[in-house]
């Protein structure tokens, strides 16, 4: 570990260690070094970096790098989710055009007063697949249930095909982190939709169903490099500006406060 | 002055000490241990603020001192920090 440390002094500007360089080998000889010490001196190697040495570019490219490194660490940490895509095709027998749109649209909390995604069948369906084992375990059942209704989406897309104007196609989505669990859960909650709505006053329409795979969502990796990138950038600045005004000032030993350094004439 | 440079000054207020002295001593009286860079760093400003200074060599461990100047910045800071020290336990006596 000594020798680990004594390593990364090393990364200390030039300067600094022929100034202090033996007396911090020193130190470390005596002191019992631990893994907080090597972030320490890598923390105080790179502070004194950026103000006794660096650059501008040489800052802003670092915390740009770092910006970078940062945000990949955080796509690897975000997990991937899965979300069914499923896909309900309405066609009414009669003119029910609109009612069976305001029926679907309103489905998903109080369809003409029949929740289909109520308590009830939603924490059915929790117990029946298993889901949310960590959240269950540590909140109520109400609680997941929300959250389940979360992950829950139905939305009105375009017609399914040309000509097929007085046809209603819905997509119906199920945001789940297991892939299997994701597309057989989408599948139950499109029957439930279908059942409720084959029960109900539009008893007369016909549908057709598409079931996807579900399909993997997790970070827009691209994007958050770029964001990261840009935060290294700006961050970069200001570190920079401020070690340059650091560099171009001086300590006044009677207050001890940095001043603007002044060329004097001798 | 921040709390490293605070606790180096005091350090050195009671004696010439060379790093790991100061490391030991730090720990001893308020229960912290600095890092070596963050030690070293603080000696650095302190002496480029002409607060402390080092003194002659022992086996390569290179020992300081604290100047008047330091000795009189410690003693501001250390007023100020009484003085808000008593109005804190002052009010939460109150309270």
């Amino acid at each position: 570990m000594k020798r680990t440390l004594k390593f990364l002094a090393r990364f200390y500007p030039e300067s600094w260690r022929r100034r202090y360089g033996a007396e911090f080998d020193a130190l470390l000889e005596d002191a019992n070094p631990s893994l907080h010490d090597a972030f320490d001196i890598l923390w105080g190697a790179l502070k004194m970096q950026m103000t006794t040495k660096w650059g501008f570019g040489k800052t802003i490219f670092a915390c740009s790098l770092g910006g970078i490194i940062v945000a990949a660490a955080i796509t690897v940490a975000i997990p991937v989710h899965y979300v069914s895509q499923d896909m309900l095709t309405v066609i009414p027998a009669d003119d029910t055009s609109l009612r069976v749109l305001d029926h679907l649209n309103g489905a998903r909390y109080e369809p003409s007063g029949r929740d289909i995604f109520n308590q009830e069948s939603l924490g059915e369906i929790i117990h029946k697949y298993n889901l949310y084992p960590h959240e269950r375990a540590h909140l109520p059942l109400g609680e997941v249930i929300d959250n389940m209704r979360r992950g829950i989406s139905v939305r009105p897309v375009a017609p399914a095909w040309p000509g097929s104007g007085d046809t209603l196609t819905f997509a119906i989505a199920f945001d789940y982190p297991d892939r299997q669990l994701a597309e057989d859960v989408g599948g139950r909650l499109l029957s439930a939709f279908i059942k409720d709505d084959l029960n109900g006053p539009h008893s007369r329409s016909n549908f057709a169903l598409r079931q996807g795979l579900a399909i993997p969502v997790g970070p827009n990796r691209a994007v958050l490099a770029g964001e990261g990138l840009l935060v290294g950038l700006l961050g970069g600045a200001i570190v920079a500006f401020a070690a340059r005004r650091r560099r171009d000032s001086t300590i006044c030993p009677t207050c001890g406060r940095r001043v603007a350094a002044q060329l004097t004439a001798s | 002055m921040t709390d490293p440079s605070l606790l180096v000054l005091s350090s050195l207020a009671g004696g010439d000490k060379h790093g790991y002295a100061m490391m030991e001593d730090i720990r001893r009286f308020a229960g912290v241990r600095l890092g070596p860079g963050t030690l070293y760093g603080a000696i650095a400003r302190l002496e480029e603020r002409g607060w402390i200074r080092p003194v002659a060599v022992q086996d390569r461990r290179q020992p300081y001192t604290i100047t008047g100047v330091g000795r009189e910045r410690l003693r501001d800071e250390l007023a100020s920090l009484d003085r808000a020290v008593r109005a804190g336990l002052r009010r939460l006596r109150k309270a």
